[in-house]
């Protein structure tokens, strides 16, 4: 009597190398494809039923997505309309005026013509809309995060290959409000909400060191909101 | 000066506000999504969240003139589609360009050329005549068919379908499912994909043999 053979422990499409062809289909649910990639799947023979598995595969993310964040959004969204009044009536000759009071408290009146001419270059310099690398990733946390906070609870170090203008996007992206610095160490202090988890999860890869600063207390969580 | 009024309009008007962005985020998410199904859905909701930024922070539009006042219904969904079809795309765009997200990168032609019109997978659904009634009326089936299907996925199937609603890259399927190979998450994909196909088509049969 023979023995029985043990039961497979695999499902055999799980040990069978996907065709070019094949692998596309699956990499049309993970990335966008090109134009050319594009055109391949819709010559295959299995285009038709295939094809509308990825259309309503999109139409179900878009329609679970549309759920799942709208609570969110809605928050920041009143609060950052909310915000936009002081921006708005002062538009951006204000926020050059703070920065060059900033600069001439810290650097001195005659440098600071020179440093924010300088930071003027390199923000020209910087495409508007160009994200910093990892700050807009999912561990990033949300966008929207209004500005708190008396002091300043953070301190930090950037990274030296860092610009200026990628220091100041990154604030800019999570709203944080640059305080003081740097000190002797080349630490800055940072305000914003948030917990330290969130921001340095946000931050971390652009930092070499993120600490609480001793002369602030930190923020108590504000809830933040969930991304779906 | 039209859209600052329009904001100072929302500012004061909550229920105007939900609209709006409802439909903004609804308008975006559809019509990306469509065009792209593989999208990071973080990307995504980013995106929308930058041009509202830009929005509220005057740096677009300025130029944009609706098709009535600046606080009727019309031109906040002429504003909402605007924002949709134009300046979210480019806000990808832009997300993308830094390509660490895996695959090309994002063209804004291929995502702003037509805001009236179809994506790639509408073309070519039409174009190959599969679809035997009104286009909107067979997506909507469509995606019930694809939402009845998932629930009847093997569980291993299913846990890398979910893995990648939830936004997970394959390796991050793979390590979540303590599965050696990322090959075994294209695989599983791949079934998955082969199922829901057949589990659609049959069930558009049924439907069409009830009818």
């Amino acid at each position: 009597m023979s023995p029985t053979p043990p039961p497979p422990s695999q499902d055999l499409d799980e040990v069978r190398p996907l065709s070019p062809e094949d692998a596309l289909w699956v990499e049309a649910l993970y990335r966008p494809l090109t134009a050319a990639e594009q055109d391949q799947l819709a010559r295959s023979p299995q285009a038709p039923g295939r094809l509308r598995v990825l259309a309503a595969w999109g139409q179900h993310q878009a329609s679970t997505q549309a759920e799942q964040g709208q609570a969110a959004a809605e928050k920041h969204f009143a609060a950052l309309l909310q915000q936009a009044p002081v921006a708005a009536a002062h538009g951006p000759a204000h926020a050059w005026a703070g920065l060059r009071a900033w600069v001439q408290r810290h650097v001195g009146p005659v440098l600071s013509v020179v440093v924010l001419q300088a930071a003027a270059l390199l923000w020209l310099a910087w495409p508007a809309t160009w994200p910093l690398p990892g700050v807009t990733e999912p561990t990033a946390g949300p966008q929207w995060r209004g500005v708190a906070a008396g002091c300043a609870p953070w301190r930090v170090q950037w990274r030296g290959d860092l610009t200026l203008a990628q220091q100041e996007r990154a604030l800019l992206q999570l709203q944080l409000q640059l305080r003081s610095g740097p000190d002797e160490a080349g630490r800055y202090t940072l305000a914003g909400p948030g917990t330290a988890a969130e921001l340095q999860a946000a931050l971390g890869p652009l930092l070499t060191r993120f600490e609480a600063n001793p002369d602030c207390p930190a923020p108590q969580p504000n809830t933040p909101p969930a991304k779906p | 000066m039209a859209v600052a009024d329009f904001l100072r309009h929302l500012r004061s008007q909550p229920a105007s506000q939900t609209r709006f962005l409802d439909r903004v985020r609804r308008d975006a998410l559809a019509r990306l999504f469509y065009q792209h199904p593989g999208l990071s859905r973080h990307a995504v909701e980013d995106a929308i969240g930058l041009a509202l930024v830009d929005l509220v922070e005057g740096k677009i539009g300025a130029g944009f003139v609706g098709p009535e006042g600046p606080q009727t219904p019309a031109y906040a969904d002429a504003l909402a589609r605007y924002l949709a079809t134009q300046i979210v795309p480019r806000k990808l765009v832009d997300l993308y360009r830094v390509d660490q997200r895996g695959g090309p990168k994002l063209s804004v032609e291929q995502l702003c050329e037509t805001p009236e019109g179809e994506s790639w997978l509408e073309r070519e659904i039409a174009r190959q005549g599969k679809h035997p009634g009104p286009p909107a009326l067979e997506e909507q089936q469509d995606l019930r068919r694809l939402q009845t299907c998932l629930e009847q996925l093997s569980p291993p199937l299913r846990a890398v379908v979910d893995g990648r609603l939830a936004d997970e890259s394959q390796a991050q399927t793979a390590a979540r499912l303590h599965l050696s190979k990322v090959e075994t998450v294209k695989s599983r994909m791949f079934s998955a994909i082969k199922k829901l196909q057949q589990c659609m088509s049959s069930q558009a049969h049924a439907a069409g043999a009830r009818a």
